[in-house]
């Protein structure tokens, strides 16, 4: 497998989502190709800053709030809008 | 109506991930509390439709997704499926190799928190919505597709150029806060 071919794949492979012969033969190119590895290596330091990025606090009250107005919609009460 | 506590049990522990997901898709806070509110009542009120045994997580956030689209979507242009066919693969990797041993290294520890944040915000949300369900959120190609009832394929393709279009987005940053020079990257 060439570079071309394995920057096609790439996302693929970081997201775990080849099959096992592709991922083989992804790998066997990775061993000889510091260059293709370095750029499977920064995407998945992508996906890892991107992640690490939308972490967030939920707001306080919102799980309450959530129950309260399930709990109106069981006693047929009117909901707030 | 289902059973609110069984309701609650198996739900409820969601919650926080929900709202995680909602706030990248309204981008507001305010919005996200009603999206995800909304989200919940009308999953409870569909409860007994759900099987039982599948794939819990994955209907609420069909659920979530659906209310965002019908409700919150926002007015502007539906952009075309191939936008951002122009940018190549490992597109940031490749402009900070330009700019110099390391510089990507560097530059993924300079980026800040929003600044990433900002470069997913602007991607419109077709390409948004998968770029949020499988980084954020972690779900596989097969359980976007169920998502977001489309093709796995198209699921790839949204996904794949809602990636680079964030890293091209990010690349500007990166020249704009001088973590690399625009005159080599």
């Amino acid at each position: 497998m060439d570079c071309d071919r394995v920057h096609l794949q790439v996302f693929r492979y970081v997201d775990g989502e080849l099959r096992s012969w592709r991922r083989v033969r992804v790998e066997r190119h990775l061993r000889r190709c510091p260059d293709c590895l370095g750029g499977v290596e920064f995407e998945r330091r992508i996906k890892i800053v991107l992640r690490r990025s939308c972490e967030v606090e939920v707001p306080p009250g919102l799980a309450d709030r959530i129950r309260r107005a399930l709990g109106e919609g069981d006693t047929g009460e009117e909901q707030p809008v | 109506m289902a059973d609110r506590e069984q309701f609650e049990a198996l739900a409820m522990p969601l919650m926080p991930q929900l709202y995680r997901a909602a706030l990248r898709m309204t981008r507001n806070p305010a919005d996200a509390e009603d999206l995800v509110q909304e989200t919940y009542l009308k999953a409870y009120r569909a409860f007994d439709t759900f099987v039982a045994g599948t794939n819990l997580k994955a209907w609420l956030y069909r659920i979530l997704t659906n209310t965002y689209i019908n409700v919150y979507r926002s007015k502007a242009r539906r952009p075309s499926e191939v936008e951002y066919d122009d940018i190549q693969d490992l597109y940031l990797y490749r402009r900070l190799q330009e700019a110099g041993p390391s510089a990507e290294s560097e530059v993924i520890g300079r980026l800040q928190e929003g600044e990433v944040i900002e470069a997913l915000d602007s991607l419109p949300e077709i390409f948004r919505i998968p770029v949020i369900l499988a980084d954020v959120e972690g779900f596989q190609y097969k359980e976007i597709a169920e998502i977001l009832e489309i093709p796995i394929g198209t699921v790839m393709s949204r996904l794949h150029r809602g990636r680079r279009a964030m890293e091209k987005q990010l690349h500007d940053y990166a020249i704009e806060h001088g973590y690399v020079d625009a005159g080599t990257a």
